[in-house]
């Protein structure tokens, strides 16, 4: 098995790691007051401003920003993976290869299942 | 109405940080390394001479070589590092001649004859060994077979400096560098570079200090965080008190008049563009040589545009383009500031300052074709081409773009006095004022590098230039900005923005101007600059951090959607692209930023394409997505409404972002990575080397990088020239002459505001928005106006 296919494997699953890490994030709330960072401001406001929701714009185009990221990483990953086979393809290399990319494969789907479920309600 | 703790924050933080910079910088030229007057081999044969390593260095600027390799690792990153470069190809010659000489230990005698320093400072004359003078004999003849070849294919044009002369000082330049990086400093037991580049034939590993301050840098950065968290969770920074009810009713953008200076914008904006297109071509012909050395697909494209111009003009342009947009959008809310009042010429004011920086973008552009080319004879670092990557424009030129960006201070100063005669110094006006005055400033600091300078002094006013100029100062601009322009939509009260821009200030003044040492670890500065730098830099981290939770107070704009406003909010865009600046600030400049930050990572990192990485994520990211942004904002009003269409903004919104995304994971992030593990493997200079670049697996990732970029330019970058040049071609018709100001509203309005508990006596506006204003107020004012106010006649 070369080096090079190696590395690009092990580059692959950091990939995931990557996808799954900005996808996180994406799903963390936008809407700063609900952050404790600002548990002060809930402290010394009466009437705290009302959360944002996830629905409500332009978190909900940003929320969509950070998935269509996670997506392109697992589309690069696939795509590097899928480059490093036609180079490098004795059976045990695309064995390997093939094996990180079926979590990646998945996790696409499920990332663009969700980015077309995602509803953007732009500013009307 | 700002408290008045804040003003003194600022005030002491900014100064306290200039004042250990002006002793760093006392202590740079204290202790940079010295040039010996003569140096001599053991046998008393004259090597080269102090004289010849400053010719060598005006040779490696001139012939544009910074941006083909680089020097303690700066510079550009196809051509080799000649410090190291030099270093380990004399070790290795040296060790040679001693294992031929059949000493009993030619590794150790090697070690020893470089670390030893043997410059005597009364004589000013430095002793190499005969081996290492040899070595140096031999080595004149490998650079120029390097920098002279006939053929080309190495990055460089054919025959690039063939001059025997230039030869012999040059490659004194790159033997004195490799000296100061392996002879230990007077006192110490490390080199003038800390030790840098890791090189195992001169045992140079890291120090104490590199692994020391590592440590404790990531521990002021956990201690920092937690201790900005905390207090910033504890009080209420910002002064928000009640939920903003306020109705916000949007202008649809054609009902917006505009002035001639912001209608004259529209051209900045055609012209940023242009140039975004150029700096982005010339950037894909710079990854080609990387992908493909030899040729550009059957072309030999070394000959017209060999890698080290097109880097020249890439890098240039990288800040030609953003400056003109901010420069574009100063000129373009400076009315909007005043409360829609413009003087008399200032639309003129704004072409002759627009005529001014296509003069010098062209000039400079051609002048560092000419200067590389050896055109200009002796007028070559006046008219021609400087060197220093970044700042590598003619002092001619480079004095002429800080002039513009005086009279661009000028203007924005006649458009912006009436209004700052009636407000306190701490007040926004001011603030962007004074962050714009501070973009010249800063940027002039530039010229106290010139190609005289020793490389050690050089490179701490470039990086005042390149970090503290881009990263204090065009960040401080962009704050004050991007917070005015959320102020004037109504969206954010001003007092909540005061607020953000001082403590953007405050953090800035306390990691950024102090950390700017980060990038001088292993320049020849001492120890201290190292120390500093990683404990500061990685404080830089902080207000990155904080500024990602800030933006997102800024985008509260969802929560106005119960409005009643007839017109939608017209900025989506706009907001967009400045959510995308959040999303890399964290990204690009945090994390990638950090990847690279501490002095261990760095020690062997720098130089490598990580560095590249961060440098794009951050730079294209933040300020290339700021400017765009921008440009979004302002076009909404140049374009008129029949014209816009949502479609064009949408499309370059997705190709930058996820080209850039692209770049970064598919290339840089891998191929850095790889790199960095070749220099911990194998040393320095051998990563650096066009031998591993060319390697497969690292020209595999290279091509790699092909469908982002594409998507990137054709997606990204030509909507947006579609867009400006809509701008230009459909200027929306109405004119604001000076006499309007008083006729129409700008952008947006409030409505009256719902009757609350809080406010007792009736008159619209809440009790607790003044209790903040009680005491310290530096400029007692009426109640806080509500945000129409600042945009309202």
């Amino acid at each position: 098995m070369s080096g090079e296919a190696l590395l690009a494997a092990g580059y692959v699953v950091l990939l995931l790691l990557v996808a799954a890490g900005l996808s996180l994030y994406d799903r963390q709330s936008t809407g700063a007051w609900e952050s404790r960072v600002f548990a002060g401001y809930h402290r010394a406001t009466e009437q705290a401003p009302e959360s944002p929701g996830p629905d409500t714009w332009p978190h909900s185009e940003v929320h969509r920003f950070h998935g269509a990221v996670s997506v392109s990483v697992c589309v690069i990953a696939l795509v590097l993976a899928s480059a490093e086979a036609v180079r490098h393809h004795a059976p045990a290399e695309i064995a390997l290869l093939a094996a990180v990319c079926l979590p990646h494969g998945g996790y696409l789907a499920v990332l663009v299942r969700r980015l077309r479920r995602a509803r953007v309600s732009p500013p009307r | 109405m700002i408290a008045r703790g804040w003003v003194q924050a600022a005030v002491l933080v900014t100064l306290g940080g200039f004042f250990v910079l002006g002793f760093l910088a006392f202590r740079t030229y204290e202790a940079q390394p010295p040039i010996p007057d003569r140096t001599v081999s053991a046998s008393g044969d004259l090597v080269f001479t102090g004289d010849d390593v400053r010719d060598g260095q005006k040779v490696f600027l001139r012939t544009g070589l910074m941006q083909y390799g680089s020097i303690y690792g700066h510079g550009a990153y196809l051509g080799p590092d000649f410090t190291a470069d030099y270093l380990h190809r004399s070790a290795t010659l040296v060790r040679e001649a001693h294992t031929g000489d059949g000493s009993a230990d030619p590794g150790e005698r090697t070690v020893e004859e470089y670390r030893a320093n043997r410059y005597d400072e009364a004589t000013g004359t430095l002793v190499f060994s005969d081996a290492q003078a040899a070595a140096f004999t031999e080595l004149t003849g490998h650079y120029a077979d390097l920098l002279g070849s006939p053929d080309g294919k190495q990055g460089l044009r054919p025959h690039a400096v063939t001059n025997p002369g230039e030869v012999h000082d040059v490659t004194a330049y790159f033997a004195w560098t490799a000296w100061t990086a392996a002879a230990e400093r007077p006192g110490h037991d490390y080199s003038y570079t800390n030790n840098w580049p890791s090189e195992p034939l001169v045992a140079n590993e890291p120090t104490g200090h590199t692994v020391t301050w590592s440590v404790l840098s990531l521990v002021f950065l956990l201690v920092g965080a937690g201790a900005l968290f905390t207090a910033f969770g504890r009080w209420n920074f910002l002064g928000w008190h009640h939920r903003d009810q306020r109705e916000l009713r949007f202008h649809s953008p054609d009902r917006v008049r505009l002035t001639p200076a912001q209608r004259t914008t529209a051209w900045f904006f055609l012209v940023m563009a242009g140039l975004f297109l150029v700096q982005v071509l010339l950037g894909s012909a710079a990854q080609h040589y990387r992908a493909d050395l030899a040729s550009f697909f059957g072309l030999p494209l070394d000959r017209w545009l060999p890698y080290n111009l097109a880097r020249t003009w890439h890098t240039q342009l990288s800040i030609f383009w953003v400056v003109t947009s901010f420069l574009a959008i100063g000129i373009f809310i400076a009315p909007l500031i005043a409360r829609g009042w413009e003087p008399r010429g200032q639309g003129l004011l704004t072409k002759v300052l627009l005529g001014a920086l296509v003069v010098v973008v062209t000039g400079s552009l051609l002048g560092e074709l000419a200067g590389q080319r050896g055109w200009l004879g002796e007028l070559w670092s006046l008219l021609g081409n400087q060197g220093w990557e970044y700042l590598d424009l003619g002092r001619v030129w480079q004095v002429l773009l800080t002039l513009g960006m005086a009279v661009w201070v000028v203007i924005l100063f006649r458009g912006l006095r009436r209004r700052l005669q009636q407000e306190s110094v701490a007040n926004m006006p001011w603030l962007f004022f004074l962050a714009a005055l501070a973009l010249p400033l800063f940027y002039a600091v530039g010229l106290l590098a010139g190609p005289d300078t020793q490389f050690t002094a050089a490179d701490f006013w470039r990086f005042i230039v390149v970090h503290l100029w881009v990263e204090d100062f065009m960040e401080l601009f962009t704050t004050a900005t991007v917070a005015y322009l959320f102020v004037l939509l109504g969206v954010v009260r001003e007092r909540v923005a005061l607020a953000v821009i001082f403590l953007d200030i405050v953090l800035y003044g306390a990691g950024g101007v102090i950390g700017t040492m980060h990038h001088l670890y292993f320049s020849g500065e001492p120890a201290e600059h190292l120390a500093l730098g990683a404990t500061f830099s990685a404080l830089e981290v902080v207000p990155l951090l904080f500024l990602t939770v800030e933006a997102w107070g800024f985008l509260q704009i969802g929560a106005r959607r119960h409005s009643p406003s007839s017109t939608p909010f017209p900025h989506r865009w706009a907001v967009m692209f400045l959510a995308a600046v959040g999303f890399w600030n964290f990204l690009g400049a945090g994390v990638f930023g950090f990847l690279v930050n501490l002095p261990i990572v760095s020690y062997y990192e720098m130089g490598t394409g990580l560095t590249a990485n961060h440098a794009h994520a951050a730079m294209m990211g933040v300020y290339g997505m700021l400017a765009v942004g921008f440009a979004v904002f302002a076009l909404r009003y140049l374009i008129p409404e029949d014209r816009w269409s949502d479609r064009w903004p949408r499309i370059a919104f997705w190709s930058l972002n996820l080209g850039l995304a692209w770049m970064s994971f598919a290339t840089l992030l891998p191929g850095g990575a790889l790199q960095l593990y070749k220099v911990v493997e194998s040393g320095y200079a051998d990563a650096r080397s066009l031998g591993y670049l060319q390697g497969g697996t690292n020209v595999f990732l290279e091509w790699l990088r092909l469908p982002g970029d594409v998507v990137f330019i054709a997606g990204g970058v030509l909507p947006l020239l579609w867009m400006t040049w809509l701008g230009v071609r459909h200027r929306a018709g109405r004119t604001r002459s000076p006499e309007d100001a008083e006729l129409s509203l700008l952008f947006t309005e409030v409505g009256p505001e719902p009757a609350r508990a809080g406010d007792h006596d009736g008159d619209g506006v809440r009790d607790d928005d003044r209790d903040g204003d009680e005491a310290g107020d530096v400029a007692r004012r009426d109640p806080e106006p509500p945000a129409t106010e600042a945009v309202a006649p």
